[in-house]
């Protein structure tokens, strides 16, 4: 269980990486910087790997994502935060309304990407990674209560920004 | 139940639509189930295939450049210990002078030595710029420039001074320093002792002595002031300087020499040496001198 064994600490990103991506990417709506934080994260972990331990290691990558994901923020603050860096391919299941499905799903997409950057990481673990709200509450180490409310809020919030898109 | 619990509760699939619409509203709960159907046709989005092969890499060039420096380490640590053992062991210097000839040294910080015949004289230029440290066997004449401690190690005993002249005769058991100027801290038998100017310590008998006469060339080595030095050892050291071999059969040898040593004209320097003993002296060929009492 030494995080300086090579092989091992392979494995150590097969399990973790993908969390620590979807994290930053629902939070920040950037794939490449996503996949970039990632991959530093990784590096600098393993550079230290005397450092580091495997006790509270997805909240210690969460915290270097989230720390790496701000610094890079400020650094490049001429984007523009809207920018839809996310896109959900959707399959519709019902041919007849395709072009009406379509549309919605447009709305939605960009009322998703106005949501509080939190809010928006608790929906989609939700909804797209089918994660229980149990486990939603420890990968992001806050209290079942507070996932509730956030994923509770982002549904009020998503449903009053198609509401307000409707009446144009 | 409020809307807030239903709506949780049926997100995480634990009520059914039916139980749902009743509750919160026909319109309402369409709404929501458009939302949330919508959203669960969702893909998670696949990171580039390439991202592990890239992470791979990435650790690969680390662990490389890691063991590159450790090894550039080891080998500039390896060079240095060589570089400076290579310059310590080629700065030893060792002068030895052979029966009848002096010789001059000149260390780099203007001290001067003048080292007598059948004598040795070493040191390590490198670490002699920090710590002045020589170490003499025989006998020799020190002018040291004024600077950091210096000292001289030799078989009987340890001499240090700040800067000063003195003289050391360390042959076999037998240990003789004057002081000439300055102050001259000696160490011997298990004892220190501080000479002043015309002062001098012998380890025979122990204690340092003063001795008013001193010529005014007596730091010049071609008069040295002997003080209370046994007879043989002046001897040897007359044997040393000119060469020769003495041959003390008709005397019997005891007493000391309290004097001038004149180490350039044999005669005068005999003379001087051998008539306070009431004795005289044959220079035969093979530069044997042959000691006889005087008439």
């Amino acid at each position: 269980m030494n995080l300086c064994e090579e092989t091992f600490y392979v494995k150590i990103y097969d399990r973790y990486s993908e969390d620590l991506y979807k994290f930053l990417l629902y939070k920040y709506q950037d794939s490449q910087s996503a996949e970039d934080i990632t991959q530093n994260i990784f590096l600098k972990i393993w550079e230290n790997c005397k450092e580091y331990h495997l006790t509270n290691f997805k909240s210690l990558l969460f915290t270097m994502g989230n720390r790496e994901a701000l610094n890079q923020i400020k650094k490049q603050q001429t984007r523009d935060q809207y920018d839809p860096l996310v896109n959900f391919s959707y399959k519709p299941e019902t041919p007849e309304f395709i072009i009406e499905e379509k549309e919605f799903n447009l709305k939605l997409q960009s009322a998703i990407q106005k949501l509080k950057p939190d809010h928006r990481v608790a929906f989609l673990l939700h909804r797209v990674e089918k994660k229980k709200y149990k486990e939603i509450a420890e990968e992001l180490e806050i209290s079942i209560k507070t996932v509730e409310k956030r994923i509770h809020d982002a549904l009020l919030f998503l449903r009053s920004e198609i509401v307000e898109l409707k009446k144009y | 139940m409020e809307n807030k619990k239903i709506l949780l509760n049926w997100l995480e699939g634990n009520l059914t639509d039916a139980q749902v619409e009743r509750e919160i509203g026909s319109e309402e709960f369409q709404l929501y189930k458009k939302i949330i159907d919508t959203s669960d046709k969702w893909e998670s989005p696949n990171r580039k295939s390439t991202h592990k092969a890239n992470f791979l890499r990435k650790m690969q060039s680390f662990n490389k450049r890691k063991t590159n420096t450790s090894i550039l380490i080891k080998y500039a640590a390896a060079l240095m210990i060589g570089i400076s053992s290579v310059l310590v062991f080629f700065a030893n210097q060792n002068i030895i002078t052979s029966v009848g000839n002096s010789e001059i040294v000149s260390i780099f910080d203007g001290t001067t030595i003048k080292l007598a015949p059948n004598s040795s004289l070493s040191y390590n230029s490198v670490l002699y710029f920090f710590n002045r440290k020589v170490t003499l066997e025989g006998n020799a004449l020190f002018n040291v420039i004024p600077g950091n401690s210096f000292t001289v190690n030799s078989p009987n005993g340890e001499v240090s001074v700040l800067g000063t002249s003195f003289n050391i005769i360390d042959r076999e058991d037998y240990f003789n320093v004057v002081c000439f100027t300055g102050k001259v801290a000696v160490k011997a038998n298990k004892q220190e002792v501080i000479l002043k100017p015309l002062e001098g310590f012998e380890n025979l008998s122990n204690k340092k002595s003063k001795f008013n006469d001193v010529s005014k060339d007596s730091s010049n080595n071609s008069y040295l002031y002997l003080n209370q030095v046994p007879l043989h050892i002046v001897l040897k050291e007359l044997s040393n300087f000119y060469n020769v071999a003495f041959n003390t059969d008709a005397v019997s040898l005891e007493g000391s020499y309290n004097g001038l040593f004149i180490n350039d004209q044999i005669e005068l320097a005999l003379k001087n040496v051998l008539y306070p003993f009431n004795f005289d002296f044959e220079l035969q060929k093979d530069n044997i001198v042959v000691i006889i009492p005087r008439q």
